[in-house]
């Protein structure tokens, strides 16, 4: 395990990160480390504990123990609004628009209290996907696609620094997916960094500068993708292991 | 060639506005045991789920021993003689092993049958015997699968269709479900199983298909897709 | 209907009612005056039930339980000597007070186990009653010397203002931002949690204020009954009465609880009249009626015109 020492260029930093829940290692042990600016690829076949990482960093499971570093912060303990308010925010892989209030109340109660253009603000966003008529809209009147982008607009009141995405296109139709995609590298180019869950590897391979890969709750690999895609652990975990020789 | 006991031609499936499958083709023998692998989105479950009638086919046909049964509805499938060990070992958590396994053949209205037939798997699986009287919720992962599965044998299927048996299961259980597996190959019972665990799956298997993004990108026997590096590749996108 | 125009007639109609219930003591006799005095409790305690269980989610079985306390703390400060308004004061701080620990507790329940909890609570409150004989008087009562306690024409006009206070209070919340956290925690709180609502903080503060209320009604109740013990204080019948007319009224709402109030304090009084034994049961099917049929309550029936589209762009259908 490295030294928990900040680098100036991380804007996240978790060490020795470990879960478990009754017996089960969900994560043992596992670095991640992710460079501002940067949209960072975290992979690995299911059940390798992304979906948990992402829990433990947003401050939903409180149950791990290690160092997680936020904008030089230490972040492990706060209770996920607070986390979400010093600038770190995280979408889920299911929508979860608040479905009896309307699309701009679901953007406004995510956006700051004293915020006084927040309504503004709001009403900017949703003019930039072109959802502006949906504004009065309860959220269950929605599309599944159209509460995805408004999920994802959510997010985005608190002009948050580093943004957790959770497979944000599972479900969604291609043309919304590309929307999607548009508005990551969009906001990259402006300076919002991105940790992304992804099952499709040509995403990762397009837009991630940097990649992890978890397996069984070990992070088993760490670098630019073209390396990832070679390395012989890597094709182990997805493709699965041989049974060990002499059983029957 | 003996004509196959089940055949899906040309599948599409779509989830709403979101197209999943775009027209998967297999088929299985009686006596073989064949697999569907595939990276995450493949739709590997969708198929198998739209061929017992858990999910509508928009397009494509399913044989089962020469007769169609394209989106039947779901209830009728186990009186054909297909059973289903679904993802996650569903099993009844309150009631007694014993009773999931009744549960298994509650079609049987003759309850000597119903018994023996639970008899027979206890003789096949000694440790759900043992644990015969416990609360099912109780079981380790493993001792649930093996219990999800022999409840899949009560009706003494031609066909037992399986999502993904080893998913969730620490290495020593992978291990155990694999070796009743085989128990059941040598048996001579006709298997179809999704899984993750390509490896696997593929070594126990007489032949397999591997989807990709909804579609059939390769198909062989078990031993030569083990073998093939472009099937390693394909998890990654590299293929 | 555009929503200036609905709060316009909200004003104008709430300004009505209040007007006529200021005049109603000079017209009406004291039967009617009781009456109505009822209404205005059934009216409070329902708005306070509804900020908890209608705007936040988390349904109280157990509300009676405040009312209880501010009942026995408003007793005791009378016949301890001092005025009235410190006995309301110390009716509704005393329940607040103990809302805090408690609300810190209950609320980390979910669902059914939550609505249970409270239920207990109410029990708790009638058995220390009960058994606190010292200052309670137990079992037997606390009757309350007519010489301390303020006139009908005073409590009526205490009454009315918590009814109305406790309307104006869940009007407010509805529109302000801790209302709008607080249905965002009903809707999924988790998700509210995860975009920066702090979801402990709101939820408490909506209970001791839903507390509050209730601790401030039962006080001046005792006044106005000149009588308490246990059961009367802590009725189990009254917690239910809270979630009917809500639920009938419409929860969630600012209106919902004012007229399911009126609606069912008035048709409770049409029955006893012919059908003494039979209007809990008519209270029963009204619940049922109103859950299969109207989830909504009455004041759906008024909003469902308002269908909901997008506002169409120039020259595109929604």
């Amino acid at each position: 395990m490295t030294e928990p020492v900040s680098h100036p260029d991380h804007i996240l930093c978790a060490w020795g990160i470990a879960r478990d829940f009754g017996g089960v290692h969900a994560l043992r042990d596992v670095d991640l480390h992710v460079v501002r600016g940067t949209i960072t690829g975290l992979i690995g076949p299911n059940g390798s504990g992304k979906t948990t990482m992402f829990q433990v960093i947003s401050g939903m499971d409180q149950g791990a123990t290690g160092t997680i570093s936020f904008d030089d912060e230490s972040i492990l303990g706060w209770r996920p609004s607070q986390i979400y308010r010093r600038g770190l925010a995280r979408t889920f892989q299911l929508s979860r628009v608040f479905p009896e209030l309307t699309v701009l109340e679901n953007l406004v109660v995510a956006g700051s209290r004293h915020d006084r253009s927040v309504e503004e603000r709001a009403f900017g966003l949703l003019e930039r996907v072109r959802l502006r008529e949906y504004a009065k809209v309860r959220g269950k009147n929605l599309s599944y696609g159209q509460q995805k982008l408004v999920e994802f607009l959510r997010v985005l009141m608190s002009d948050p620094a580093l943004i957790l995405l959770d497979e944000p296109a599972a479900g969604v139709n291609p043309t919304l997916r590309q929307t999607l995609w548009d508005m990551v590298r969009h906001l990259n180019g402006l300076g919002t960094t991105f940790l992304v869950i992804e099952h499709n590897m040509e995403v990762i391979a397009d837009l991630c500068s940097d990649v992890y890969v978890l397996s069984e709750g070990e992070m088993i690999a760490h670098g630019d993708f073209a390396a990832i895609r070679n390395n012989e652990q890597v094709l182990e975990a997805y493709f699965g292991k041989k049974r060990k020789s002499g059983t029957a | 060639m003996k004509e196959p006991l089940l055949t899906v031609h040309d599948m599409e499936v779509s989830y709403g506005a979101v197209q999943v499958l775009f027209g998967v083709s297999l088929e299985v023998r009686a006596g073989e045991i064949v697999c569907i692998i595939g990276p995450n989105g493949a739709g590997k479950s969708t198929v198998i789920k739209a061929v017992i009638g858990l999910v509508p086919a928009q397009k494509g046909q399913v044989e089962f021993d020469g007769q169609p049964i394209t989106n039947s509805p779901a209830h009728e499938i186990p009186a054909l003689g297909i059973t289903y060990v679904p993802q996650g070992r569903i099993v009844f958590a309150q009631m007694t092993v014993a009773d999931n396994l009744e549960m298994g053949a509650f079609l049987k209205r003759d309850s000597h049958k119903r018994r023996e037939a639970v008899q027979a798997v206890f003789d096949q699986f000694p440790r759900l015997y043992e644990r015969r009287n416990q609360p099912a919720g109780k079981l380790s992962g493993g001792e649930q699968q093996m219990l999800a599965i022999g409840r899949a044998l009560m009706m003494n299927p031609r066909l037992v269709i399986l999502d993904e048996p080893s998913l969730g299961l620490s290495p020593k259980y992978v291990d155990l479900i694999y070796e009743k597996l085989l128990d059941l190959k040598r048996q001579g019972r006709t298997l179809l199983m999704v899984e993750q665990n390509a490896a696997r799956a593929l070594e126990l298997s007489d032949r397999g298909y591997a989807l990709e993004l909804g579609h059939n990108r390769f198909a062989d026997t078990g031993a030569k897709l083990l073998a093939n590096e472009d099937v390693r590749r394909m998890y990654l996108g590299g293929a | 209907m555009p929503e200036n125009d609905q709060r316009s007639i909200s004003f104008w109609a709430g300004t009505v009612l209040v007007g006529l219930a200021l005049l109603a003591p000079f017209g009406v006799n004291e039967y009617y005056q009781s009456f109505l005095l009822q209404v205005f409790l059934v009216i409070a305690l329902a708005q306070a039930w509804n900020l908890i269980s209608g705007m936040t989610g988390y349904v109280s079985f157990g509300h009676a339980a405040f009312f209880g306390v501010g009942a026995y703390t408003g007793a005791l400060f009378l016949t301890w000597g001092y005025p009235w308004w410190i006995a309301i004061f110390n009716g509704a701080g005393i329940a607040a007070l103990i809302a805090v620990p408690l609300g810190f507790l209950t609320l980390r329940l979910r669902g059914p186990y939550f609505a249970i909890a409270m239920l207990g609570l109410n029990e708790v409150g009638r058995i220390v009653a009960t058994l606190w004989v010292s200052v309670t008087k137990g079992g037997t009562g606390l009757p309350l010397p007519p010489s301390l306690l303020p006139s009908l024409d005073i409590t009526y006009f205490m009454m009315l203002s918590l009814a109305l206070g406790a309307t104006l209070l869940i009007a407010w919340v509805h529109r302000s931002r801790f209302g709008l956290e607080l249905r965002a925690i009903r809707e999924d709180e988790e998700a509210a949690e995860m975009v920066g609502v702090n979801t402990t903080r709101n939820k408490v503060t909506a209970f001791v204020l839903s507390a509050l209320i209730p601790g401030a009604v039962g006080a001046v109740y005792a006044m106005y009954t000149s009588y308490i013990n246990p059961a009367s204080a802590f009725d189990p019948a009254r917690n239910i009465e809270m979630i009917v007319v809500v639920l009938f009224g419409g929860s969630g709402t600012v209106w919902g609880p004012i007229i399911g109030a009126a609606t069912v304090m008035f048709l409770r009084e049409m029955l006893w009249a012919q059908f003494p034994a039979a209007h809990l049961a008519a209270l029963g099917v009204l619940l049922l009626i109103v859950v299969l049929y109207l989830p909504g309550g009455l004041v759906s029936i008024v909003r469902e015109r308002h269908r909901e589209r997008p506002d169409a762009r120039p020259g595109e259908s929604p």
